[in-house]
């Protein structure tokens, strides 16, 4: 009896000193710790670029910032889950390209558009970059797409899931080129690093993917760039033309991550998040991070960041539905 | 593999810091792993930002003792209480929660410990001595290779498990159809969803194993409870396994940490599907394969040594390719990112030390798993000791709250006691869970892989047979198939009559 | 009182051939005799043969045409997304035609036995009751109060009497597993329709005593 109170009274103890560990100060926003719900797997970039910032807006919020993973449904799960908080500013959403726009443009069974969630600031952007084997014998953008004119239905793309930045940034290409999607065929893969590895097995011919996962590619001569979706040429890549030089100015795909809130977001929580993110990116500890997972920082507020969430939105609905891709 | 190499690694990670990080990882995911619910994953997402401000050798030290320490850890409530702790430690529980039963729990719990640690050094010290030839043969893996493998591995399973081949086969179909649920792999079109967002993502793994094993195991000791009014408890752990025991399945350890190794070294594939292929293949090649699933303690050998066999190769497609090769290793491969040491093929080129000093932390996690899985071993005590009445309840709490924790859904508490019931009716007529689990895990890989290579072909078939390693393994999945029929043709008039019979 | 976890030492020596001991009651599990509930029967093996072959019909000629959704180009394609569930429900048919037809024969050849006694049958529907009543509680009172309830419903059930004990565990475990999971594993729970019982308002209240006692025993309000 003896050892069993004793094992009570140790449980009891353990569970009052962690109740008492806990901040609890009552007063103005935010009182408690803030979580970020990454619609996507942890470890990804999109998850890593949150636990970054995660870590360094602690001083500029006041409270701890915690991150936590709903995956799943190309980030359906987790943003149709962020997007019916109670607005309180105590739950937020890592925003990103693929699941707040593409995947609700081509599945209207989302569940959700942009105008169900609160657009925050965007921290960063990763241009994109179309890249082929080494071995290869198309030199160019020009030579690919000659090439998949000529023989439709032959040559064949990696991508990362129907709905998936890979995925529409191909079929814009195609589309601005005056194709349809039945001169590529499209292959699926898990994830974007996989996508690239169907590409480096030879499993298919081309593929467009975010610079930070094709740069090492690119560098140890594995694979050739053949254009990136920036304005200007790229300092990493300076060999590589964009695709306004090309001809193709209108592939502007790019990715990018963002705080987002559920809706209906009062204003006063969106400005001071804002002006902390903006705070935050000034700090070196998060730009050092930033810069090495291979994103570009770029501050863009709330009224631009919608502006810009909307006008992809309707683009990318415009093209599923020219495409016959959009899924009802 | 260059020495000199090796020995400037030695420099990397002898500093008091790494080690301190690698024990409180293995620490950390000891707990963890013994927490149902709370998977390796979640545990090293929840210490990847502290390894921010670490050094790049002691951020992987911590990550690694994690990664390691977790697979090990979800055995042990696998054993004890019928609740795979993680997704890898079902094949754990097919053959350690029986032998817990008998009062063998001590036997099985380090039987599970020493064959993790054995194939945990063999499968890295094969990782380590052939990396780059582990990498390039990774690569020429594609969707075909991969779905001749799966067909290999179905064929091993199938055959072996369970008394009947027919409710083996319905198990099995069951257990792939729930695995359908959720987005297509290919097009993104939704399959039962029934309107419903939330099963858009599919069933959780977690959910599937817990419902399957522990709901039915739970309702089944409640009615032995409620008739026996007394207090029923398991009473013992029974003897420590003797060292006779252990060098005995000394052949079991290799073949399955081969498996297990193979099944590492290839992206996409985890650890679960290693354990299942590990522990049919110690049934296949054992002297008593009908024992298997009652207690047997070559089953806890074979499924350990497969999932951790998986972690020392799993590491050479991500630090080489850079891509993981499951959940978790995508976590550590964002941690190396964010220290700047992007893995890829520029890694090995320009940093092997690091490369090295990698499999060098395995070793010294490998060490401190044994001795802080042995603390656990004499604390599982505790266990064995709790009366039925008062355990089962308890772990139904700790089922529920843990199915909830992994995705955070509701969707999946609710899935969790539907496959309970489902469970329990199969059970009350034999229809064994095995072949349930093992479609559930290998069914997707199957369809998708499948399918992939027949948009990469555009509809011919002739992809299948069109490499040396699918043909290879399409190969041995006929010899395999053959062996089946002739080991069942063998049995017939003993063992036999009772494997067929329906 | 007698020790709750530990009856080590009152083992009835000698209940050797598996049965019930002398002592009376059994205390080890492995010397309880067998759930009927696993008992394979013939008659459950048709009766399971024919309940598979139903699911297998519906599920290939009403649910795979109701809830798979196949885009208009891959209709009838081996792209299709329903070619599997298909091809699975299909299978299924096939085999538990097999199942039940053997059923029957050996059903009828041998020498009838029944299923489970329907007292075996009625307790596992109680504890599955329990589990339900536990999801449903969920909802309606949030995790770590459902969980409370749920472990004395399912103790007593189970057979302990001892009120103690049962108190106790129901209290301590769910409160231990609310401060583990979403203290340290920052696990969101469901909130529930009666947003008092939800334990953050409990623990807060708590907080709000410790932080109290914490102000005054660093020096009140000199700091």
């Amino acid at each position: 009896m003896l050892k069993y109170f004793r094992f009570v009274t140790v449980l009891a103890g353990v569970s009052l000193a962690m109740a008492a560990a806990l901040p609890a100060d009552a007063g103005e926003y935010p009182d408690r710790p803030i979580k970020i719900v990454v619609p996507s797997g942890a470890g990804g970039s999109t998850d890593t670029a949150a636990r970054i910032l995660a870590v360094n807006i602690y001083e500029a919020i006041g409270q701890p910032v915690v991150v936590f993973n709903k995956k799943g449904a190309s980030g359906g799960i987790g943003i149709n889950y962020g997007i019916n908080v109670k607005p309180d500013g105590y739950i937020l959403m890592e925003g990103m390209i693929g699941g707040h726009v593409l995947h609700p443009a081509m599945n209207k069974g989302a569940g959700y558009t942009p105008k169900d969630y609160t657009p925050i600031a965007m921290t960063q952007m990763n241009p994109n970059v179309l890249v082929v084997r080494d071995d290869s014998p198309y030199k160019s953008v020009k030579d690919l797409l000659a090439a998949i004119k000529k023989s439709p239905g032959k040559l064949k793309f990696s991508h990362a899931g129907a709905g998936s930045i890979h995925f529409f940034g191909i079929h814009l290409l195609l589309k601005v080129a005056g194709l349809t999607k039945e001169h590529a065929i499209a292959v699926p893969y898990k994830g974007g690093k996989r996508s690239m590895a169907g590409l480096l097995r030879g499993e298919v011919d081309f593929h467009q993917t975010n610079l930070v996962s094709a740069i090492d590619f690119i560098q140890a001569g594995k694979v050739r760039a053949l254009a990136v979706t920036t304005k200007k040429r790229l300092k990493l890549l300076p060999d590589v033309p964009t695709y306004t030089e090309v001809g193709y100015p209108e592939v502007d795909i790019f990715g990018w991550r963002g705080i987002i809130g559920p809706k209906g977001l009062p204003k006063e929580i969106v400005d001071k998040w804002a002006t902390a993110i903006q705070k935050t990116m000034k700090r070196r500890g998060w730009k050092k991070l930033v810069t090495r997972v291979g994103d570009i920082p770029r501050y863009m507020g709330p009224a631009e960041f919608t502006k810009l969430i909307d006008a992809d939105f309707k683009r990318y609905r415009q093209m599923a539905k020219d495409l016959g891709i959009l899924v009802e | 593999m260059d020495i000199d190499v090796v020995l400037q690694s030695f420099g990397l990670i002898s500093r008091w810091q790494v080690m301190l990080a690698c024990l409180v990882g293995v620490i950390w995911g000891m707990f963890v792993g013994v927490t149902p619910g709370l998977t390796g994953i979640m545990a090293v997402v929840i210490a990847l930002p502290f390894t921010f401000f670490f050094e790049p050798q002691t951020a992987i030290a911590l990550l690694l003792g994690i990664y390691v320490t977790a697979i090990y850890g979800g055995s042990v409530t696998a054993i004890m209480i019928a609740t795979p702790g993680t997704p890898n430690a079902a094949a754990t529980l097919l053959d350690g929660y029986p032998m817990a039963c008998q009062g063998k729990a001590r036997q099985a719990l380090e039987m599970a410990l020493y064959a993790s640690v054995t194939a945990g050094v063999v499968s890295t010290v094969v990782a380590m001595t052939i990396f780059p030839i582990v990498a390039t043969f990774a690569l020429r893996f594609g969707a075909p290779e991969i779905f001749a493998l799966i067909v290999f591995s179905i064929t091993i399973i199938a055959g072996v498990s369970g008394d009947s081949l027919i409710k083996g086969f319905i198990a099995a179909a069951l257990g792939f159809l729930l695995a359908t649920v959720g987005q297509d792999p290919i097009h993104g079109s939704s399959r039962f969803t029934f309107g419903l967002h939330e099963l858009q993502g599919g069933m959780h793994i977690l959910t599937v194993l817990v419902g399957l094993f522990t709901i039915p195991e739970i309702i089944v000791r409640g009615v032995e409870a409620y008739r026996a009014k007394v207090k029923v408890t398991v009473g013992e752990m029974g003897p420590s396994l003797t060292w006779r025991q252990y060098f005995r399945y000394f052949p079991t350890y290799m073949r399955s940490s081969a498996a297990g190794s193979l099944i590492g070294a290839l992206p996409g594939l985890g650890g679960s599907p290693a354990a299942f292929l590990g522990y049919f293949i110690a049934q296949r090649f054992s002297k008593h394969p009908e024992r298997f699933g009652k207690g047997e303690l070559e089953g806890v050998a074979g499924a350990e040594s497969g999932n951790n066999a998986v972690c020392g190769p799993a590491l050479v497609p991500m630090m080489s390719l850079g891509i993981p090769g499951d959940t978790t290793t995508a976590v550590l491969m964002g941690a190396l990112i964010v220290h700047g040491l992007s893995p890829g093929p520029m890694l090995f080129t320009n940093n092997p030390q690091f490369v090295y000093s990698v499999f060098l932390l395995l070793f010294v996690c490998l060490v401190m798993l044994l001795v802080i899985g042995y603390g656990v071993v004499r604390m599982a005590r505790w266990v064995v000791e709790v009366p039925t009445q008062i355990l089962f309840p308890v772990v139904l709490i700790f089922a529920t709250f843990g199915t909830y924790a992994v995705r955070g859904s509701m969707i999946d508490v609710i899935s969790m006691f539907g496959v309970g019931i489902l469970g329990f009716a199969m059970r009350t007529q034999g229809i064994p869970a095995a072949p349930f689990a093992i479609a559930f895990i290998l069914g997707p890989l199957f369809e998708n892989e499948f399918r992939k290579s027949l948009i990469i072909s555009q509809g011919s078939l002739e992809i299948f047979v069109s490499s040396a390693i699918s043909v290879t393994f399409l190969l041995l999945a006929v010899a395999s198939a053959v062996a089946t029929v002739y080991l069942h043709w063998r049995l017939k008039g003993t063992e036999g009559e009772k494997m067929m019979q329906a | 009182m007698e020790p709750p976890f530990d009856n080590g030492g009152e083992e009835p020596e000698g209940a050797g051939d598996g049965g019930v001991s002398v002592a009376g009651a059994p205390s080890r599990r492995s010397e309880l005799p067998p759930v009927g509930l696993e008992t394979i029967t013939y008659r459950g093996d048709v009766i399971a043969g024919a309940i598979c072959l139903i699911t297998a019909l519906a599920g290939y000629f009403i649910v795979v045409p109701a809830w798979v959704y196949v885009p208009a180009q891959f209709k009838g394609t081996i792209n299709s997304p329903a070619l599997m569930p298909q091809a699975l429900f299909m299978l299924m048919g096939l085999f538990s035609t097999v199942y039940l037809l053997r059923s029957i024969d050996k059903y009828r050849r041998s020498d009838r036995q029944g299923l489970a006694p329907l007292s075996d049958w009625a307790l596992a529907a109680g504890t599955i009751g329990i589990c339900l009543a536990y999801l449903g509680a969920i909802y309606v009172v949030g995790f770590p109060v459902a969980s409370a309830l749920c472990l004395v419903a399912a103790q007593y059930f189970f057979g302990e009497r001892r009120w103690g004990v049962i108190l106790a565990i129901a209290i301590l475990l769910p409160g231990l597993l609310w401060l583990f999971f979403v203290k340290i594993a920052l696990i969101v729970l469901p909130t529930p329709m009666i947003p008092f019982l939800d334990f953050a308002d409990l623990v807060g209240a708590l907080e709000g005593v410790f932080e109290t006692a914490a102000f005054f025993f660093e020096g009140g309000f000199t700091a």
